[in-house]
């Protein structure tokens, strides 16, 4: 990542904390499209909702420090591999996920936004794959 | 992971990089071994491509999941010993004897349940290691993995195996750009520069061997640093030794006839297919075409021959001595000459060509040629060309394109010794156009280049610049100048000499490849600066801005307009497209200033993290270019944002910097408040205040003396922001009435609303600063008018106030300033035990009576207890009460 995908990402962390129905508005999204996700995940959503929101901003925001990515993401990532995510999962969360951004923030999010987003859930990606 | 343990810096010490862009391919590999079904994996693909990698990946998972994995290594070393690869694995004595090698690795594959292995390089095993794979394959639970290039080079029985369709491929392409992105943000430990990852995706083509020995070899070489937290790469990627060896085995493992085509190729770049083929008839063109050594591309209806990789460019021509390459290079002019120059570009080709060959080449041709560089910002032939143009004619034009590269480069001391000589040389044989270009240039150098501004307007101001010179060299003359009196004195001497008589039409296109406003341009800088930043916009566009491809100073104009203006979104969409546009080009003297505009309309708005980001990289790049003016304003922007953030080490970094750039902060300067703002900002956070103000109060009269009203005006704002409005808002307001913008109206408005302590006035001026999007100018005057209410007896609304002003000030990014602190952070308003209690069941729709019954108290003492939470809460009503207290912070 530039330094200017790391400050847009950072930028537009408290956004998603504040926006509450955009998680929920996630998942609602991913599992339109890959109903065979819907399995892996409880039946009740409130508690998944809150986890994700949480720990996205808290990984946002620690994007100007790799070292701190590093450690959540790896131990988020041992979390996942027992609940069975698999690699060629990821691309349909990301998708997901940068579209809820652009329908949520609106111009707020630009196309160098999009970017900088893919860019950081990449790295996030890449990281909990190898933990 | 600690960078360091990522980085080293010998050889000999290299652990592996991360593996990234892979995962999916992994998963495929150890699933299909896993399968009943997965007999053998091959995984394909170019060489440096991560297939060894991939390999050993996959096998330890499996190690780990309780298969017992054997790892055979094949390679040219071994190719010719029978058993070569697996001797290290077999009893010494069985080795000679193939019957009780088959017989051993029969009984020892029949004792493993489960058992992989894995051949790395299967194409270079020998043939008696082949042979052995039939009865291991024979054996149901063994599994086979394999790397090679491609799945047809697999030997008996493999291949036979992979041909009926009972072998899986898992084929490896390059690594997308998100992957290289990610690796080298993994590898080197945070964030790199744009243009640095776009350089190493370039030249290594998403090859995994190629970017991690180039990343390497960059670092050995010193081109690749951190510099403020951001790692950045100085001219182009280098190899390192392990890469060129690569390369070199590559190269030097073709025959001779496919290895003099590749030596052709590589002194005479994008050579005629045709050609080609005549020149080398056996067959060398087709096998290193199937070898995937060369491209052919299709342009103006030619074939032309390329090298497939920009690194066998290099060590071939490194390993075929001087005289072949002068022999080919000559060969190659010879043969386009002869061909009659029809194309666009055969001159440029014949230029480089004859330069490589002879060292020189005949002027027409280098003229041809330096337009062709101009136009593709190829730097390094731009140098090349114009230096030996230089040397052959001594020509002022050559001097000149010369010194416009070396000023690009931030060479400013070697262009201006370039122009000093050709000046010398020209004074009385070149005439008046020729001279004034001269004069142009080297004012360039020593005004912005080498910050020697008084000598730089003396050059333009003498008799010989300009007199007699045509009417677009004249303006050129005069839009220097004009450019030079607004840095030297301010913009009302330059718009002075702007007025003295008309420039004439001017435009960027008269002065192809300088780094030049227009005369729009300068005047719209000019305007900007002193109070027109509505006028200033208008000279430039009458309609949504348009950046060009490649955006230069008038775009900076314009977003200096727009954001003096007020119109900080626009400017910061203009500025940041044309950033991006900048670093795509490479032109890093542009991309910087667009970076530091980036910075300011940050600062102006109130965001300090994202300021700190752009000055960063503002300053980064000033660095490298060795600009102090520009080192200067980016370290000024971080000691302000790191002062409003509290960031003890932002402001170590800033401090610094500032040493470095060595810079008076009341100098002359385009921007004389920005740069005593910083150092202003951290005299507060040392506690010294008094000073602080004294250096801002210096600083707007510098800036006003020369007619900077926007300059004056930030110096004077912050110092509402340091809490001594009574100071500065008749000033303000003065300043503001000489502005045609709306952001000095909205400064000084708040000025003048904290001068009053008027509550009014300042809950309108936050709104008036919050509707521009200067969050942080909007939660600093609603805390003042928090204040002043509470003052003026009116709790409530103080407690209303103060919400308003802490949900603005949660969009500034943590910072924090005394005008912002003077409000008070509502300790006195946070709720007592037993209010929040009494709030809480208010909330839930309790009646006083039920809450009385509850906690055991009058139902008076309960609405005494009811009104001071409505005073605190800054509400009037039991219905609101829910609302507020989820606003209110704990």
């Amino acid at each position: 990542m530039t330094p200017e995908d790391v400050a847009r990402v950072v930028e537009t962390a408290p956004l998603v904390h504040e926006d509450t129905a955009m998680v929920t508005r996630l998942y609602q999204l991913l599992f339109q499209r890959h109903p065979e996700l819907r399995p892996m995940f409880p039946a009740d959503m409130s508690v998944q909702v809150h986890r994700f929101t949480t720990e996205i901003e808290a990984l946002a925001l620690a994007m100007p420090d790799l070292r701190e990515v590093e450690a959540r993401a790896s131990a988020l990532g041992a979390r996942h591999g027992q609940y069975g995510v698999r690699p060629t999962h990821f691309p349909a969360i990301r998708d997901a996920l940068l579209d809820v951004l652009a329908e949520r923030l609106g111009d707020r999010f630009t196309a160098e936004h999009r970017l900088a987003w893919s860019r950081a859930y990449n790295l996030l990606a890449e990281i909990m794959m190898d933990g | 992971m600690a960078a360091s343990t990522l980085l080293p810096r010998s050889a000999a010490d290299r652990p592996s990089w991360p593996l990234t862009g892979r995962h999916a391919e992994l998963d495929s590999v150890v699933d299909s071994l896993r399968s009943d079904t997965g007999k053998a994996v091959l995984v394909t693909g170019a060489a440096g491509v991560g297939k060894s990698r991939l390999a050993r990946e996959a096998m330890d998972r499996l190690a780990t999941d309780g298969w017992t994995t054997t790892w055979v290594a094949a390679g040219p070393a071994t190719r010719d010993t029978p058993l070569g690869a697996v001797s290290h694995l077999l009893p010494r004595d069985a080795v000679g004897d193939p019957g009780r090698v088959v017989e051993h690795v029969r009984s020892a594959v029949a004792r493993k349940p489960r058992l992989v292995v894995a051949v790395d390089d299967v194409q270079l095993l020998d043939h008696t290691t082949v042979s052995l794979l039939g009865p291991l394959m024979a054996s149901a639970p063994a599994r086979l993995l394999v790397t090679v290039p491609e799945a047809a080079l697999a030997p008996d029985p493999l291949g036979a195996l992979w041909r009926s369709g009972g072998a899986r491929v898992v084929e490896l392409g390059r690594l997308d750009d998100l992957a290289v992105d990610t690796l080298l943000h993994r590898a080197l430990g945070g964030p790199v520069a744009g243009a640095t990852t776009l350089a190493f995706l370039d030249a290594s083509d998403g090859n995994a061997l190629y970017l991690r020995e180039m990343v390497l070899g960059s670092l050995t070489a010193g081109a690749l640093r951190e510099v403020d937290g951001v790692w950045r790469l100085e001219g182009t990627p280098q190899m390192s030794g392990v890469l060129r060896s690569v390369v070199q085995a590559r190269v030097d493992s073709l025959g001779p006839e496919v290895r003099a085509v590749l030596e052709d190729l590589a002194v005479g770049t994008g050579v005629d297919l045709a050609d080609l083929l005549a020149e080398h008839e056996g067959g060398g063109v087709e096998a290193a075409e199937r070898a995937g050594l060369l491209r052919v591309v299709s342009a103006q209806r030619r074939r032309r021959v390329t090298l497939a990789h920009g690194l066998h460019r290099e060590v071939l021509r490194e390993d075929m001595g001087t005289l072949a390459a002068v022999r080919l290079a000559r060969r190659h002019a010879e043969r386009l000459e002869r061909s009659g120059l029809r194309r666009s570009d055969d001159r440029y080709r014949v230029a480089l060509l004859r330069l490589d060959a002879d060292g020189q080449a005949p002027a027409d041709m280098i003229d041809a040629a330096l337009e062709l560089a101009r136009s593709a910002r190829d730097l390094d032939s731009l140098e090349r060309l114009s230096r030996a143009w230089l040397l052959a004619s001594g020509s002022p034009v050559a001097a000149r394109a010369l010194a416009e590269v070396l000023y690009e480069r931030g060479r400013f001391v070697e262009a201006d010794e370039v122009l000093g000589e050709a000046v010398a040389r020209s004074a009385e044989l070149a005439d008046p156009d020729t001279l004034a270009a001269l004069l142009v240039a080297r004012a360039t150098v020593l005004g912005y280049g080498l910050g020697r501004l008084d000598e730089a307007a003396e050059l333009l101001a003498g008799p010989a610049a300009g007199a007699g010179a045509s009417g677009p060299m004249a303006g050129r003359v005069r839009i220097r100048r004009v450019q030079l009196e607004a840095w030297r004195s301010g913009p009302t001497a330059a718009l002075a000499v702007l007025d003295e008589s008309p420039v004439g039409g001017v435009t960027p296109q008269d002065d192809p490849g300088a780094v030049s406003f227009s005369e729009r341009g300068v005047r719209a800088v000019a305007l900007a600066l002193s109070g027109h930043p509505v006028e200033a916009v208008r000279w430039l566009s009458d309609g949504p801005v348009q950046v060009p491809e490649i955006p230069g100073p008038d775009q900076l104009a314009v977003v200096l307009g727009l954001t003096e203006g007020g119109r900080f979104a626009e400017a910061e969409a203009v500025a940041q497209q044309c950033w991006t546009a900048t670093a795509r080009a490479q032109l890093p003297l542009s991309q910087l200033w667009f970076a530091g505009a980036l910075g300011r309309t940050n600062l102006l708005r109130g965001r300090p993290r994202l300021a700190l980001w752009w000055h960063r990289e503002q300053l980064g790049l000033a660095r490298q270019l060795g600009q102090r003016l520009p080192a200067a304003l980016a370290a000024s922007g971080m000691m302000t944002a790191a002062a409003w953030l509290g960031d003890q080490a932002a402001m170590q970094d800033a401090t610094t910097a500032w040493d470095g750039a060595g810079f008076d902060p009341l100098g002359p300067s385009m921007f004389p408040g920005d740069l005593a703002r910083g150092p202003a900002w951290r005299l507060m956070r040392e506690g010294d205040l008094e000073t602080a103000h004294v250096l801002l109060a210096a600083a707007q009269d510098v800036a006003a003396a020369g007619g900077h009203v926007a300059q004056a005006a930030h110096a004077a704002y912050d110092r509402v922001r340091l809490g001594r409005p009574g100071d500065v808002a008749g000033p303000l307001a003065d300043l503001a009435a000489h502005d045609d913008g709306a952001l000095l109206a909205a400064l000084a408005r708040h000025a003048a609303a904290a001068a009053a302590d008027d509550p009014d006035a300042l809950e309108l001026a936050a709104e008036q600063a919050a509707g521009l999007g200067m969050v942080l100018c909007a939660a600093e005057a609603a805390s003042g008018a928090a204040t002043s209410a509470a003052r003026a007896g009116d709790p409530r609304r103080a407690a209303g106030l103060r919400r308003r002003s802490a949900a603005w000030a949660e969009q500034t990014e943590g910072a924090r300033t005394p005008a912002l602190l003077a409000g008070g952070t509502g300790e006195a308003d946070r709720l007592t035990a037993r209010e929040r209690e009494i709030a809480v069941l208010v909330a839930q729709g309790r009646t006083s009576k039920e809450i009385a019954a509850a906690l055991v108290l009058s139902v008076r003492t309960v609405d005494n207890h009811l009104q001071r939470v409505f005073a605190k809460l800054g509400v009037s009503s039991r219905a609101e009460v829910a609302a507020a207290l989820g606003e209110e912070r704990p």
